[in-house]
């Protein structure tokens, strides 16, 4: 299990459908998760750790 | 020009002379016992000594060597160092250390925020500590920030480094007017109680532009010690004037080589040199599992005086804290943070109303949450929450769209659902 790993959400309309999806990152060793946002230091020290060549895992 | 002389019952004389210069001047003869005024022909008033122990203006103003006495209607004047004259001059927040809403933490070789609010642990070495809110603390102070070396590094590689950190908005310096010609300095003050006396560097970063300047304190016994820095003023590099990290206030408690191995940028402001960030002479407070740091009173004003620790009421700190960090006990299903609607059938979206508005898009932490419906049994989930979604979410709005996630039985877009936490506390970290 890598360090951090990608999850897909999605938002449901009135009628059950899938009206979007949007994508966040869990760290799997703090059980915090991330919102992909540039304001967030968390996400800014997730990028640091893709920098250096590392890749999460992917979504369910 | 003429002189006149007045001479008196007994020998000598004074005499009063014109002033060089062309233009009327006017002598008033006193009114009362001891009033002698000279006005230029402007009616501007000249003093050029005062000999006294004391000027007395009216009843109201006594000057002395002591200082300024107004029993009257105050001082009038419009600031104070060059900055305001009272009133949240300190910047930094938490700098007395009231306010630990992570709590204490135990050894660890991590970076991280612990135990003192606002206050971080960035450390790149081998080392360990044990990071808590201590009561030593020197007079008017009640905490410090602690940092007890647990795991020692004798052997520093090059880029190693230890540093306590202040991570500071720029929209919150804008006061300095860094980058311009009215650029102003900064007066960082702050007490320090070290087991490993020495030299430490204390640097300014600013994160905007790359640019930083140093100084060095020298802890010369282990006992507490209050110590000033007046750093210059920087016409280079204006801070952006957002929510985002600007400056940075480091000490520097242990450097390698890549930090301090070339001469530390102590004069004016520059770009980044890496080598030249720390003093070549500063201590490695992390050399022995003996060593103990303590800081608190940091206190930084626009200026070239730092002036006395501005206290503020731990309410006042701990809201100002939660700008960055809130938490919510969880405790048995006992704590409700807000009501919902279903969203799928395993999830619930809900809106938790924020004790403070957060600065940025939060991380969240928690792995314990029940969802009540009426007339239903609970759902529980393990599932860390997460942001709704990034446009759901208003910095300047005291709301956090919570989306749940690994529930069941829920029935989508139905009302009703109450969010309780189990034994996990909920925290959100909008932290720099």
């Amino acid at each position: 299990m890598a360090k951090y790993k990608l999850r897909n959400n999605s938002i449901y309309d009135a009628s059950g459908n899938v009206t979007s999806v949007y994508e966040d990152i869990l760290d799997t060793e703090t059980k915090t998760a991330i919102p992909k946002t540039t304001d967030n230091r968390h996400y800014n020290e997730y990028l640091a750790w893709v920098a250096e060549g590392n890749t999460a895992d992917p979504a369910d | 020009m003429s002189k006149i002389r007045l001479f008196g019952t007994s020998s000598g004389y004074v005499e009063i002379a014109p002033a060089a210069a062309a233009g009327n001047n006017t002598l008033t003869a006193p009114s009362t016992v001891g009033e002698i005024i000279a006005k230029d022909a402007a009616g501007a008033i000249g003093i050029t000594s005062m000999k006294a122990s004391n000027v007395n203006v009216g009843a109201a103003v006594t000057i002395t060597e002591s200082g300024i006495e107004a029993s009257g209607i105050g001082i009038t004047c419009a600031s104070i160092n060059d900055g305001q004259i009272s009133g949240r001059r300190n910047i930094v927040i938490n700098g007395a250390m009231m306010v630990s809403q992570r709590g204490n933490q135990s050894a660890t070789s991590s970076a991280g925020y612990f135990a003192c609010d606002r206050f971080y642990t960035s450390n790149g070495s081998d080392a360990a500590v044990a990071v808590n809110q201590s009561t030593d603390s020197p007079d008017d102070f009640g905490f410090s920030y602690h940092l007890d070396c647990t795991t020692a590094d004798t052997s520093i590689a090059a880029g190693q480094y230890f540093l306590i950190q202040y991570r500071i908005e720029g929209q919150d310096i804008q006061r300095f007017n860094k980058g311009t010609s009215s650029a102003k300095q900064f007066a960082l003050s702050f007490y320090v109680k070290a087991t490993k006396t020495g030299l430490y560097t204390v640097e300014l970063e600013d994160t905007d532009n790359q640019r930083q300047i140093s100084k060095t304190i020298n802890v010369t016994d282990t006992n507490w010690n209050r110590y000033v820095l007046i750093f210059p003023a920087d016409t280079s590099g204006a801070f952006n004037n957002d929510q985002n990290s600007s400056l940075t206030i480091n000490w520097w408690l242990l450097a390698g080589s890549t930090y301090n191995g070339g001469t530390v940028n102590t004069s004016s402001w520059a770009s980044i040199t890496q080598a030249n960030r720390a003093s070549g002479s500063n201590v490695n407070a992390m050399d022995s599992t003996s060593n103990d740091f303590r800081l608190t009173g940091v206190q930084l004003e626009v200026g070239d005086q730092a002036t006395s620790f501005e206290h503020r009421s731990f309410g006042e700190e701990l809201s100002l804290c939660q700008r960055y960090y809130q938490r919510w006990k969880g405790h048995s299903d006992h704590n409700g943070v807000g009501a919902g609607r279903g969203n799928g059938t395993s999830g619930v979206f809900v809106s938790v109303n924020l004790i403070q508005c957060l600065r940025a898009s939060p991380s969240i932490t928690n792995s314990g949450i029940v969802v009540f419906k009426a007339g239903a049994s609970s759902t529980s989930t393990t599932d860390t929450p997460s942001l709704t979604n990034a446009s759901a979410f208003d910095a300047t709005a005291c709301m956090f769209p919570m989306s749940i996630t690994g529930l069941s039985g829920i029935t989508n877009n139905y009302g009703g659902y109450t969010v309780f936490l189990s034994n996990s506390d909920l925290q959100l970290d909008a932290e720099m």
